[in-house]
């Protein structure tokens, strides 16, 4: 492990370094070239590799006593006031050497830039796939690197309005596969899994029914396609019709009908054509007086009609505006008469 | 016109004021019953009273009292009726009825007013009538002064249903099997 307080002072973490290349000696072929480790050193097998590489391990260690030795006595060293003198000294005499020799370096690092260049990229791809990154992820604490981060500074700093503002919704969504995810869903294990009663008995029934407008319900329904859905017959099977016509108040159902509404819609003539109760009133009321009287009757209000056109014409009257009776006895006239429009009135209109 | 057709007729205009044709006849109607009944009652009562009188007794009634009888029978004739149900005989026979202007039933006063001045349509020389022919509610002179009218109230309702009775078509054969059933001994 790195020493922390080698660190802060500014000083080479000989230490540090040597123990991280003992430690990625395997990854990196060029180190384990060099540190002549051979090909039988696999990892993942622990006690063969501390047999085989006991040489490595012991120059390294070597490296890195004398390495920890070489830091404590430079830093004794260098920090008393001789040395510091001694240095400066120095320093001045060797001014020129000092100035070839940054010649010498900055030559070197124009030269040496390629070069290196060159060796990077020859070694990168090696490194790559030597560094196995399960392996450092592995080595890396993440919970003492999680505390570190200052979570609420780090939200703080991003830009959520421009990250959302540039997210195409629409775009995304229509990437979703919906029918996929669907698909993939198990509604039947959904459905297992919901409890309704306890949903229903949540539902709240007067708020929902007071939202549903009944009218626009019933317009949506067709009436016609329902009722031929349903057997009827198979319905009044199960309806006690003796009980149902108990509970129903005929009295009030009656007050309500308008029965001259009703009998003026009676085609009374068909009803006495096709049924007995013509020669019923034929049998109870006919009669040769009887017969005579009608005869002279609607001739007399066929002359009278006759008559009242002429006048009506010579007059130059219209006899649509004119009353065709006394008020009460014409609205009073269809509650006493058979309904719909006669032949003549036909005629005339 | 059909018969047909004048039946339908006289049914949609119940109601409606009746023309000069149907109270015309009415009213010859009304005065032949009224005179064969007065003539009929005078009869019976001089036959009455040659009966119960002497021999040599003899009825001598004055033309004056005679028609002052008659007139008075008529004013009953006509009075008593129209103050009532609105009809006399003839008009009954011809399905008429004589009602207020709006259509309600007459009352005395009507009854008797309208009696007394019906001789208006014949002192004016028949000028009275006119008013049936010419005016919208078809009134003449007398009915203008008693606020009364003439409608048709016949039962032509029933009249119709008895004309169509007539006309219906023959029993259908279920209904003869029916009678056959009810009736087997008697040929179908």
């Amino acid at each position: 492990m790195v020493d922390e307080d080698t660190c802060r002072e500014g000083t080479p973490n000989w230490l540090g370094v040597v123990e991280l290349l003992g430690r990625f000696r395997h990854r990196v072929p060029i180190l384990s070239h060099d540190l002549v480790v051979t090909d039988e050193d696999v990892p993942g097998t622990p006690r063969d590799e501390g047999d085989n590489d006991w040489g490595v391990d012991a120059a390294l260690g070597a490296a890195t006593r004398a390495a920890r030795a070489a830091t404590d006595v430079a830093s004794a060293v260098g920090g008393s006031l001789p040395a510091r003198l001694a240095a400066a000294a120095a320093k001045r005499l060797t001014e020129p050497l000092a100035k070839e020799g940054h010649e010498v370096r900055e030559r070197l690092v124009t030269d040496a830039g390629p070069v290196a260049r060159d060796a990077i990229q020859r070694v990168t791809p090696g490194v790559i796939d030597a560094v196995n990154i399960n392996e450092v992820l592995a080595a890396i604490d993440m919970d003492a690197l999680l505390d570190r981060i200052d979570i609420d500074r780090l939200v703080g700093r991003v830009d959520v309005g421009g990250i959302v503002s540039k997210v195409d919704v629409n775009e995304l969504v229509q990437g979703v596969d919906v029918d996929g995810i669907v698909s993939r869903v198990d509604v039947a294990a959904v459905v297992e899994r919901v409890d309704v009663d306890s949903l229903i008995s949540k539902v709240n029934l007067d708020a929902l029914l007071e939202r549903i407008d009944i009218g626009l319900l019933l317009d949506r329904i067709d009436l016609n396609l329902l009722l031929t859905k349903i057997d009827l017959n198979e319905l009044l099977k199960n309806v006690d019709l003796n009980a149902l016509l108990e509970n129903v108040d005929l009295d009030a159902l009656l007050d309500g009908v308008d029965m001259n509404s009703l009998v003026n819609k009676l085609d009374i003539d068909s009803l006495v054509r096709n049924t007995e109760i013509g020669s019923l009133i034929a049998q109870s009321t006919s009669g040769i007086a009887g017969e005579a009287l009608d005869v002279v009757r609607s001739q007399g209000v066929g002359l009278d009609n006759f008559l009242s056109r002429w006048a009506n014409r010579v007059l130059r009257r219209d006899p649509i505006a004119l009353p065709a009776g006394p008020p009460l006895l014409i609205e009073l006239a269809p509650l006493a008469l058979p309904s719909g429009q006669s032949d003549s009135e036909k005629a005339q209109s | 016109m059909t018969d047909i057709s004048q039946r339908e007729l006289g049914v949609t205009q119940q109601g409606h004021y009746a023309g000069a044709v149907s109270r015309l006849v009415a009213f010859c109607c009304d005065q032949a019953i009224a005179t064969i009944c007065f003539s009929i009652a005078t009869a019976s009562l001089t036959y009455i009273i040659v009966v119960i009188t002497p021999d040599n007794y003899k009825l001598q009634m004055p033309p004056t009292l005679v028609t002052c009888l008659y007139l008075f029978w008529l004013f009953i004739y006509y009075s008593y009726p129209w103050s009532t149900s609105g009809k006399t005989a003839g008009m009954a026979i011809l399905g008429l009825r004589v009602v207020q202007r709006d259509g309600s039933q007459t009352t005395l006063r009507c009854g008797v007013l309208r009696t007394l001045m019906f001789p208006l349509g014949f002192i004016t020389f028949g000028l009275g009538f006119i008013g049936i022919i010419t005016n919208k509610e078809h009134q003449a002179l007398y009915d203008r002064i008693a606020k009364t009218t003439v409608v048709y109230g016949w039962d032509a309702r029933g009249a119709r249903l008895r004309f169509l009775a007539r006309n219906a078509p023959p029993s259908t054969p279920d209904h003869l099997a029916s009678q056959a059933i009810d009736s087997p001994n008697e040929p179908v």
